[in-house]
């Protein structure tokens, strides 16, 4: 599959990947399950076993904060199809209006996701982090278990999982709060500001977060997200 | 610390300038809740922030300042020349005075020339190199900073491919491999640039090895590459004639910048006769290079730095200090070293690659209004007396004391 994500395909396959990220955290396995994205060799990408988009209404249902428009999927409709449009439409307000903690949570852990797509195949990613592959990054929000790992993970590359809170991270980023973590997940924070007035808090190797926080913008650019 | 001015301030800064604060300075790189974002003046070896904290320091402007902030005698020869005006149609002929006093104090120098920052003259020193030698490599060390030019700037951002085509790294210290690269691009190489030690940031500083200085001299006239010294960030700190004298070798040309106008922009390189019609060739201007004022500041810094010694007393105080802090550390069982040379040695922690624990250690030190940077190498300013050490030291063990307790 890797020789079907290119420059072009790249932000596609990263909002499908973050889609799914989402899906892992705020669904059941069975309905995440559902969710597990693909691209075709005709440049299409599916969800689960059968629900297909080609790119440009892949965009449209995105862009359209995954409100399918009159969806010729399901029309064919095998169960398997109908359970990935119906997943789709939860996450899709998950991602419109995140409220509940596992919400932002299946946020953050999508566009980690995204994050991780573009360490491995965007071209100006993978020079930074060539260097780089014995490090690892954590994420975690303040007074909270759950924490999020970025770790080189042999040939599948980069890949966020989740770790113990007693993991040390070459470097970690720290939400102050919840709500903090949603308007990064959101992309509606400063993150100039946020370093100074204790939004977010980073420590150790800060080279690695500059990289990944170069990265990570460039994904923001270029990833298509509801409501742009 | 109380900071509030500085946090208003930034956010102010933040609407206006991208990122806020940008490069070395930007608030990621360092300690954000910990250091101020703005001064508002400095005297000595003490500034004050924009919250009326005084914090005494141990960076000098990240090493443009060598004699202390507001140095009388340069203030004196500024405020002099500031009478008689700093930019007009021709250079002011303090430029000739300046050019001489450096061909009479470093050795190998039969020109120089000026411009305002490091990078203008490593940029323009690497060309001079091709236009000498008609070659296009040029050879540095890994990690090492030479500017924020497209062909060496950490940075990420701007960048195409080309940028760094010519562009050939080595290991500090790699003596072997600095040889490969000379041979596998043999008539390719026009120079080697190399600052006098590796002082990188994020690690521990690396001195040279023995003979490593002479074998890179001799790798570099065997391979006919130019021998570029960048001593931006060493220069007056380990010698008053160049730091190519510390560790006993010749360069072709050199770069120096940051403590030669202490405080006021300027930058020099340096070079030898056999290279002065190469530098003649590569157009070398700027809008407000020819600058009085920061010429009359670097002749009257180097005055100083030669009346009084001034590397090597930053170099014992610096020894003095470094000695006794790591002593400190190892009361509190802190495998603390102070590498890289005295006058400016970069603080590292023996187990603490992900310098988790120098940035706790900084961040208690900065509670008790110690500039220490978890990241950089620190600048012994020749303003601070004995006592001002002393009285770090005792600060340092207090803030050393609550790191550990935590
Ligand atoms: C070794 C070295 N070279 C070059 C430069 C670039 O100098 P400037 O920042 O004045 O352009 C620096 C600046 O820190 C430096 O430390």
């Amino acid at each position: 599959m890797n020789d079907l994500i290119t420059s072009k395909t790249l932000p596609l396959w990263a909002a499908a990947r973050s889609i799914y990220g989402c899906g892992v955290e705020c669904l059941s396995a069975k309905n995440s399950q559902s969710l597990v994205p693909r691209i075709l060799p005709s440049g299409e990408f599916s969800f689960g076993t059968s629900l297909i988009f080609s790119p440009k209404s892949f965009v449209k249902v995105i862009e359209g904060g995954f409100a399918l428009p009159k969806i010729r999927y399901f029309l064919t409709a095998p169960t398997g199809t109908f359970r990935s449009v119906i997943n789709l439409a939860r996450v899709g307000k998950v991602y419109r209006s995140p409220s509940q903690i596992k919400e932002i949570h299946g946020m953050l852990n999508g566009s980690l996701e995204a994050i991780c797509c573009y360490l491995n195949h965007h071209l100006v990613a993978k020079k930074a982090f060539h260097d780089e592959s014995s490090r690892t990054l954590t994420f975690e929000i303040k007074g909270m278990q759950r924490k999020w790992l970025i770790k080189m993970d042999g040939s599948n590359g980069w890949q966020v999982g989740a770790c113990s809170s007693l993991d040390r991270a070459s470097a970690c980023l720290a939400f102050n709060d919840i709500e903090v973590a949603k308007n990064a997940a959101l992309g509606a924070l400063d993150s100039w500001l946020s370093l100074t007035n204790a939004e977010i808090i980073l420590s150790g190797r800060i080279p690695l977060l500059d990289k990944f926080g170069y990265v990570s913008r460039i994904a923001q650019n270029e990833v298509p997200r509801p409501g742009r | 610390m109380k900071r509030i001015k500085s946090d208003l301030l930034f956010q102010n800064a933040n609407r206006v300038i991208p990122t806020g604060i940008y490069g070395h300075m930007a608030p990621g790189a360092g300690l954000p809740l910990d250091f101020p974002h703005f001064c508002s003046s400095g005297k000595g070896a003490r500034f004050t922030d924009v919250d009326g904290n005084e914090w005494m320091d141990f960076m000098c402007g990240f090493g443009a300042v060598l004699h202390g902030y507001r140095h009388e005698a340069i203030e004196q020869a500024v405020q002099k020349q500031r009478e008689l005006g700093s930019v007009f149609n021709q250079p002011h002929f303090l430029m000739v005075e300046l050019a001489e006093k450096l061909v009479e104090l470093i050795d190998f120098a039969d020109w120089a020339v000026f411009a305002k920052n490091g990078s203008d003259l490593t940029t323009w020193a690497i060309r001079v190199a091709r236009e000498k030698t008609g070659r296009e490599y040029i050879i540095k060390a890994k990690g090492a900073y030479h500017g924020v030019d497209a062909w060496c700037d950490p940075g990420m951002g701007g960048r195409i491919s080309s940028d760094r085509e010519f562009v050939l790294e080595f290991e500090w210290n790699n003596l072997q491999q600095l040889e490969s690269l000379l041979v596998n691009h043999s008539n390719q190489v026009a120079a080697v640039i190399l600052t006098p030690y590796h002082h990188a940031s994020f690690g521990p500083s690396e001195l040279p090895s023995v003979g490593f200085w002479k074998n890179v001299e001799m790798l570099c006239k065997q391979h006919d590459a130019a021998l570029v010294l960048d001593d931006v960030r060493c220069g007056w700190r380990l010698d008053d004639s160049g730091s190519h004298n510390y560790f006993g070798f010749c360069p072709d040309l050199a770069i120096y910048s940051k403590a030669l106008g202490n405080g006021y922009a300027i930058s020099a390189c340096v070079g030898k006769d056999k290279f002065r019609t190469s530098a003649a060739d590569v157009f070398l201007t700027g809008s407000c290079w020819n600058d009085a004022y920061a010429f009359s500041a670097a002749l009257a810094s180097l005055q100083i730095s030669r009346e009084n010694l001034v590397a090597k007393s930053v170099l014992e105080k610096g020894k003095y200090f470094c000695s006794k802090l790591e002593e400190v550390g190892q009361e509190y069982g802190i495998k603390l070293k102070m590498t890289g040379v005295p006058s400016m040695p970069y603080p590292w922690i023996e187990g603490d690659e992900d310098l988790y624990q120098i940035q706790g250690l900084c961040k208690f030190a900065a509670a008790e209004g110690l500039y220490f940077h978890p990241h950089h190498n620190w600048f012994i300013s020749n303003a601070l007396s004995y006592e001002d050490l002393d009285q770090a030291l005792f600060i340092a063990k207090k803030a050393l004391g609550k790191f550990v307790e935590q």
